[in-house]
């Protein structure tokens, strides 16, 4: 579903990423792991094409921003870590917004919303403008608009920040439900949830991969035993990159 | 160097650099252009007044106003909330230098609306030198009493009743008398002076000081961080609802809604027409037509930054929405209303005695929303 191949980019004059390169299938949720300033967000950004590329190539679905912005754009949504929401729409009116952008049938996105906003506890909300939210809520608003729209590709950046842990594990249920057609790209620090849920993790350290793989794959890469935890194995890829440079 | 100053030298130096964005931003000449068109009808209005009009009352209402709607500048900053809490109990300095700057800043209100309404009251009264004086100072003394009156967190319609003191007493013809009820209320703020300053309620006083002045200045230089009031307004949303926006695609649906709710669009059309129709009455010449294409180009003006603001941070950004889709959905908006508000102007026009120049200000009108929807690109 989504094909990252030797991925160049940062910001103007200052390069991020050193050929980066992963996938994520269909029916998969990947771990996105990474320090703080490893270039988790910056690679979420160029896939979402908000920076553009040195050089490299990200594909979605057989689709690229140069082939078609739109089309492109249609295939993914997105969670962001700070939830943005416009101050001048209620819920409801933003998830009518998600609906046209992603040319949702309005049955199909009145029946999702219907359910999403019921499991999610938000039902009510629906007709509250975003001022009046917690932290949390205009975090579920988020989830919420990304959810409705059932895109190929779904990108969610630290999406357990301000959630209660009813939340988290409703959100979790739900990620479980949307990657069986679809797939989810989750960068997170939360390492003990992310081995729960994620059926492949990329280590990313200063701009590079250092690993990729399932759990078990990464144990045996770096030889550690069948009861070491996710944290163990990322201090131990970082520990073993920091050797070797 | 106390905190004061310091933080007072910062704000100059701000002022300065957005004086100079603004000098140089070459929107200034419609403001020009209205402030001297605005004095020329008030001199022609003023010419045709005679002792009859009732300048005192309006004066007396001015009074009232006085003390309402200051947003006193605090210099409080978000993170004083954690570094200044230790010095809390010993910041006396500091109180007493937003006290007056506050202070400075209401009596320049004060003599800025004296500017306009002095013509007035020496055209339609026979006021001694004193009785003058007197006026100035009730003024004055009124706007700094509103001004401080918030920074001490009392409530401003506490002022009011001293206001309608000095302007009962300026309508009985005792206007050498006017600033006592005035400086009344300095002994009500005196007492409920705050001793430690309110953290949290100068911070919300320093925000919306904060935002009066950027708003000013995103008319000349765009600014992004710029945070709107949104009201729901439930009845023009239903109207528009089924009849337009099911209709529209994304990005005109999110910025009608934004047009809507914000009152930095719809609410500034309708001061913008209110003003011009004022104008329109005050003038009563051959030039009323003109007051159209000034006022239109004033609104377009500021609808412009409107849009590059609400491009900054968006989440259109990652939606499958085009920046030329946004710019067509913001323009479908923008040119709609702003050709209303043409032809409401033009009619108001004709109405207060316009004859060709009403056509030739439409003409004018439409140049003018064509140059300012240009630069959305």
């Amino acid at each position: 579903m989504l094909h990252v191949d030797r991925l160049n980019g940062g910001y103007l004059g200052k390069q991020v990423l050193h050929d980066v390169s992963f996938e994520v299938k269909k029916g998969e949720l990947v771990g996105l792991i990474g320090l703080n300033g490893a270039g988790k967000s910056t690679t979420i950004k160029h896939i979402l094409g908000l920076l553009s590329p040195l050089s490299g190539k990200i594909e979605i679905d057989g689709e690229t921003l140069d082939s078609s912005e739109k089309k492109y754009r249609k295939k993914v949504s997105y969670i962001p870590e700070t939830p943005i929401l416009y101050e001048t729409l209620t819920l409801q009116e933003h998830i009518e917004l998600m609906g046209k952008a992603y040319d949702v049938n309005p049955d199909d996105l009145a029946a999702r919303t219907k359910r999403l906003a019921k499991e999610m506890r938000m039902e009510k909300q629906l007709a509250w403008f975003p001022s009046v939210f917690s932290k949390g809520m205009r975090q579920k608003a988020m989830i919420l608009c990304a959810l409705v729209t059932k895109t190929p590709l779904l990108i969610v950046d630290e999406p357990f920040v301000g959630l209660d842990p009813l939340a988290i594990r409703q959100l979790l249920q739900l990620f479980d439900e949307y990657k069986q057609d679809c797939a989810i790209l989750m960068s997170t620090h939360i390492l003990e949830t992310a081995e729960r849920h994620c059926d492949r993790f990329v280590f990313l350290h200063q701009g590079e991969v250092i690993a990729s793989g399932t759990a078990a794959e990464l144990r045996e890469t770096y030889r550690l035993s069948a009861e070491a935890t996710l944290d163990d194995i990322y201090v131990e890829a970082i520990a073993s990159e920091e050797r070797l440079s | 160097m106390n905190r004061f100053t310091a933080r007072l030298g910062n704000w100059m130096e701000e002022v300065v650099k957005y004086s100079r964005y603004v000098a140089n931003g070459g929107l200034l000449f419609t403001l020009y252009f209205t402030l001297i068109y605005g004095a020329f009808v008030y001199n022609n209005f003023l010419e045709r007044i005679d002792g009859t009009f009732p300048g005192v009352w309006i004066a007396a209402v001015v009074l009232l106003i006085m003390p309402l709607g200051h947003r006193p500048r605090t210099f409080i900053q978000e993170a004083d909330q954690v570094f200044l809490l230790p010095e809390l109990g010993d910041i006396r300095p500091y109180m007493i230098g937003v006290r007056l700057f506050n202070l400075v800043f209401a009596a320049l209100r004060g003599l800025l609306v004296l500017l306009v309404l002095l013509p007035l009251l020496v055209r339609t009264e026979s006021y001694s030198s004193i009785e003058v004086l007197s006026f100035v100072v009730t003024m004055v003394l009124l706007s700094a009493a509103g001004r401080l009156a918030k920074v001490e967190g009392v409530r401003e319609w506490t002022i009011l009743p001293f206001a309608l003191g000095s302007g009962f007493l300026l309508l009985m013809d005792w206007t050498q008398w006017a600033w006592i009820p005035a400086f009344a209320p300095f002994i009500l703020l005196h007492l409920k002076r705050n001793e430690r300053i309110p953290l949290l309620h100068w911070l919300t006083l320093e925000e919306k000081s904060r935002a009066q002045f950027e708003r000013v200045i995103s008319w000349f230089v765009d600014l992004p961080t710029l945070k709107e009031e949104v009201r729901e307004r439930r009845l023009i949303t239903r109207l528009l609802d089924k009849r337009v926006l099911q209709h529209v695609d994304a990005s005109r649906y999110v910025y009608g809604l934004r047009i809507i709710r914000s009152n930095d669009s719809l609410d500034l059309i309708l001061r913008l027409t209110v003003v011009a129709l004022i104008v329109m009455w005050m003038s009563g010449g051959w030039y009323v037509g003109f007051v159209t294409p000034l006022f239109v180009g004033l609104t377009a003006l500021q609808l412009v930054p409107l849009f590059k603001r609400l491009e900054a941070v968006s989440i259109v950004s990652w939606l499958p929405i085009t920046r030329d889709e946004r710019i067509e959905g913001y323009s479908w908006w923008a040119l709609r209303l702003l050709v209303i508000q043409s032809i409401v102007l033009v009619i108001a026009s004709v109405a207060f005695g316009a004859t060709w120049d009403a056509a030739v200000g439409l003409v004018l009108s439409i140049v003018v929303i064509r140059y300012y929807l240009r630069r959305l690109k």
